[in-house]
């Protein structure tokens, strides 16, 4: 995937370098779609293993942000040309990438460290400051409500 | 407050970071009850921050960053740990449910951190500083101690008329139980909940930039009793012996954020 990723992030820069968003427009969709594909393939095999709930947790998140992310990029590749977002997209994307490769390198090994959720939370945010994730959960708000009530109660904000 | 300007700065600490960034979220999931009056009084000072973004009042640093992301990741662990292995679809369900709440706790913490400026810090200087706001904490257990009504009460019993020592030991101690409750709650709770390194640092980096900007008033708004005013009992009055010395030592007031709002207001 970091191959693809590397595949990805060439054509940006020839994207914003040549001004032109055509002869790459095809091939950066393409391998999008592939990186989807072999992100939701690991997040599958992850949650098949049978380590702890919160170990599992870490990687799964950062694999739900890295779709999103990939999935906004794809967006706006898609409409590049109707909404003139050329070079803003390539310029964008080549500010989130080196993040998207530190998550990915995790994501491949399968393998979560103490940062990994840090790394997914930064990672969010860096994908909003550059207009590349996109939020709305499809889940009814009552469930995510009580599990939000559940983690408010384990934060002390006196210490 | 020591400097005689108007401007001011506040170092919004981590705790209202994420009592605002929480009480967001709360309205974004359809305004789940949270009862902590905390979340409720960081609220506003962020929506002034809104309104005035162009004063840039409200400051933060990397390390705030940080430690909000890092007590939110705890929490979140410490609540999924909980989670026995059930089914695998069960399971998946409910990490993505997780997920999902993340994201919008996430979303929430940017929306605040952008109302916000970072500010830089020079290393050096910080951990020089930290070891004196150190220093400065286990200079406040010595006061504590020393300020123990015990001495005076004894005092006053060793000076009043003999044959009476026992009414004036009574009478001081009557006069006296509101300080000896409050000093020993105080003085324990620092024992078991000392301030950690971060609250070091952080206390540094206000005092970093109190000396940086001269002209500049600077507060900490924080709901953390290592900086601000505490409850130590329900029935108790709110105890302000750590800001009153952080305000002494450094001329840093330190409030919680409904007090930093009044103050920036005035």
């Amino acid at each position: 995937m970091l191959e693809q990723i590397n595949k990805l992030e060439n054509y940006f820069e020839n994207m914003e370098k040549d001004g032109k968003v055509d002869p790459y427009l095809k091939d950066s969709l393409s391998t999008i779609d592939q990186i989807r594909k072999n992100l939701n393939k690991l997040d599958v095999v992850l949650l098949l293993k049978k380590d702890a709930p919160n170990q599992l947790f870490e990687l799964h998140h950062l694999i739900n942000v890295n779709l999103l992310i990939f999935d906004s990029m794809h967006k706006r590749l898609k409409m590049v040309k109707e909404s003139n977002d050329n070079p803003k997209i390539a310029i964008n994307s080549l500010n989130v990438l080196p993040f998207l490769k530190e998550g990915v390198h995790n994501i491949n090994k399968l393998r979560r460290d103490e940062l990994t959720l840090d790394l997914a939370m930064s990672l969010q945010m860096v994908a909003s400051r550059n207009n590349l994730f996109h939020f709305e959960s499809s889940k009814p708000k009552k469930n995510l409500g009580k599990i939000f009530g559940g983690i408010v109660e384990g934060i002390d904000l006196t210490v | 407050m020591n400097k005689t300007t108007n401007e001011k700065k506040v170092i919004i600490d981590t705790s209202v970071l994420i009592a605002a960034s929480l009480n967001h979220t709360s309205n974004e999931l359809g305004g789940i009850l949270i009862q902590d009056h905390f979340y409720k009084i960081s609220k506003p000072l962020f929506s002034y921050f809104q309104k005035n973004l162009h004063k840039e009042i409200g400051v933060v640093t990397l390390d705030i960053e940080n430690i909000a992301r890092a007590k939110i990741i705890n929490a979140v662990i410490k609540k999924i740990s909980q989670l026995t292995r059930v089914s695998h679809s069960q399971l998946s369900k409910n990490l993505n449910n997780y997920s999902d709440t993340l994201m919008y706790i996430t979303n929430s913490l940017l929306k605040n951190m952008n109302l916000v400026t970072r500010i830089p810090v020079n290393e050096v200087e910080i951990k020089k500083l930290a070891l004196r706001a150190h220093h400065f904490y286990e200079e406040l257990k010595t006061k504590l101690r020393r300020k123990n009504p015990k001495k005076r009460i004894n005092k006053r019993a060793r000076e009043g008329i003999q044959g009476l020592k026992g009414y004036f030991r009574k009478f001081a101690k009557e006069d006296e139980r509101g300080n000896i409750r409050v000093y020993k709650k105080l003085l324990k709770k620092l024992n078991k909940n000392p301030p950690d390194i971060n609250d070091c640092r952080i206390l540094a980096q206000a005092i970093s930039l109190s000396k940086r900007k001269k002209r500049v008033a600077i507060l900490i708004a924080s709901t953390d009793y290592h900086f601000s005013k505490v409850k130590l009992d329900a029935d108790d009055a709110l105890n302000t012996f750590i800001p009153d010395n952080i305000m002494r030592n450094f001329g840093i007031k330190c409030d919680w954020p409904d007090s930093i709002l009044n103050e920036i207001t005035k």
